[in-house]
């Protein structure tokens, strides 16, 4: 590492205490933390801090007083329970849970169904709520995607009324957002948009 | 006697004819990708997706190595990103934000396949089709079609000879297209570096978020049953927010910790996010588009499944979620 280099670290290690470390920098100065002389350079610049705050704060610690204390963080740390760990066993069964939620659902929603030409005119298909379908034929799970084609027909029929709006939870978005940014969808060129109930409250 | 000698006969003639078309499909497929990199051109596509029509211009240069792309959404809220290589920064107008990240995939439109997966074949099989003409662009048809009926098919057309996609189309079981994504204009060649600047005069006055850091993670969270040929290609624990534009970032109660789990058959995706139950959700599942959404409580938690899979995927995945002491 040349000195420039070291220099550019030592501001960047100044920066994080202030609370103005770049999201791209954040990495590579936390990395900057393993080696003993960044350690270093950390404690004494918030030495420099704690004086310039209150002359009362120069004193002296304790040789060892930065290892007891990150003994004690460390084990503070472990000892919290992770968010993501579940207190009781966790076994999932999507139908019966969502059957009944639908039945709410669906009581509200109306589904919007319109069609465009596609290529070779072919029709591209409207978006409709699942759950439509989910109590009267999701028995046979090999058998389901015949089934969502069937009911999409059915769907197709309704897409006379005039009124046309579609029931969807405003949280979904956020979802969508997160899955588009991580995974590999094509179409992720183009962004989710933003519902807009979400806009507006955002404004 | 006889027939079955001529059928063997007629086998021995057919069978490595399909071999090589598939062999050539599965090449383009990767040229492709080398294309949606390396050529430089202006134009503008279409998304299609359900009641949505959403126009989008890009720019894309590629000069020694170098990878610069601009992509303007012409349609809905104006939103302008540029990318250089790996670097983006996306500029909102209307909340006046900007949002800088680094890329986290390589398979967007016009791209399509970012790692070369071998299994492909055994869950899709590659066709090439009758050559067709989009944007006023000749272009080579590859169709993908599911060998099971847990994912959708796609049909896919490179320009010749670029071989840049110029439409990409998901296919659903009953042969209906459920979203696709075309050019309607394309014009290949040098372009001036000019045309990749962003033209908003007060951005230093704008707020700027910088894209959520997410951490890799193994959290003992797993899905036991996954449709053949999915994998997990990443676990993330990150923040997300409501919405892409950041607008309303800053409010702590906004922001909320999921856990991600990213499954792919390297063609399409099933996100798992899982999370300590927080906010008021509705439970149940929705299609837009390709995409099937589902959410639902399990114990303290709270489950939502994202992919462009058919209904079928996600509920053989969602009744297998389970956590195991690391």
């Amino acid at each position: 590492m040349n000195v420039s280099d070291n220099n550019q670290l030592k501001e960047q290690i100044s920066a994080l205490m202030d609370g103005e470390c770049q999201n791209q920098e954040l990495n590579q100065t936390l990395a900057s933390l393993r080696a003993a002389s960044h350690q270093h350079d950390w404690e004494i610049y918030h030495q420099i801090g704690d004086i310039l705050n209150s002359n009362e704060l120069s004193i002296r610690l304790s040789d060892d007083f930065n290892t007891r204390f990150n003994a004690k963080l460390r084990d503070c740390v472990l000892s919290e329970p992770d968010r993501f760990t579940p207190s009781q066993k966790i076994s999932t069964h999507f139908t019966g849970k969502i059957a009944y939620a639908l039945a709410a659902m669906l009581a509200l929603a109306t589904i919007l169904v319109p069609q465009f030409a596609g290529h070779d005119g072919a029709e591209v298909r409207a978006p409709y709520i699942a759950g439509q379908f989910m109590s009267a034929n999701y028995a046979d799970p090999s058998q389901s995607s015949l089934n969502t084609v069937a009911t999409n027909k059915k769907v197709d029929n309704s897409r006379s009324e005039s009124q046309t709006t579609m029931l969807r939870d405003p949280l979904i978005d956020r979802y969508l957002a997160a899955h588009q940014r991580y995974s590999n969808s094509m179409y992720s060129a183009v962004e989710y948009e933003t519902s807009p109930i979400i806009q507006d409250a955002g404004k | 006697m006889k027939i079955l000698f001529s059928i063997l006969f007629l086998l021995n003639f057919f069978v490595p004819v399909f071999a090589d078309e598939s062999l050539e499909a599965q090449a383009l497929l990767q040229k492709i990708q080398t294309a949606s990199k390396q050529e430089s051109y202006v134009g503008i596509f279409v998304l299609q997706r359900e009641n949505q029509l959403i126009a989008s211009r890009i720019v894309h240069r590629y000069v020694a190595g170098d990878e610069q792309e601009k992509i303007e959404k012409l349609d809905g809220l104006r939103r302008v990103s540029v990318r250089h290589n790996e670097d983006i920064i996306s500029y909102q107008p209307g909340t006046k934000t900007l949002r800088t990240e680094k890329r986290q995939t390589q398979d967007v439109f016009p791209a399509v396949l970012s790692f070369n997966s071998h299994s492909l074949i055994d869950h899709y099989q590659l066709k090439l089709a009758e050559n067709a003409r989009v944007a006023g662009v000749e272009c080579r048809m590859v169709t993908i079609e599911p060998k099971d009926n847990i994912r959708y098919g796609y049909r896919l057309c490179a320009a010749i000879p670029s071989n840049l996609m110029v439409l990409a189309q998901t296919i659903d079981l009953n042969r209906q297209i459920v979203e696709q994504i075309a050019f309607t204009s394309l014009v290949f060649g040098t372009v001036d570096e000019n045309s990749l600047k962003v033209d908003f005069a007060d951005t230093a006055e704008w707020k700027t978020v910088h894209g959520a850091v997410a951490v890799s993670t193994e959290s003992g969270w797993s899905v036991k049953n996954l449709p053949a040929g999915f994998k997990k290609i990443r676990e993330v624990r990150r923040l997300i927010n409501a919405g892409s534009d950041g607008a309303r970032r800053g409010k702590p109660d906004d922001l909320h910790e999921v856990l991600q789990m990213v499954f792919s058959d390297s063609l399409a995706s099933v996100s798992v996010f899982i999370e300590p139950i927080s906010l008021e959700h509705r439970a149940g599942i929705v299609q837009q588009g390709a995409t099937t959404i589902a959410g639902f409580q399990s114990g303290n938690f709270w489950i939502t499944l994202v992919g462009e899979v058919p209904v079928a995927a996600i509920k053989l995945m969602s009744d297998s979620i389970e956590y195991k002491q690391k």
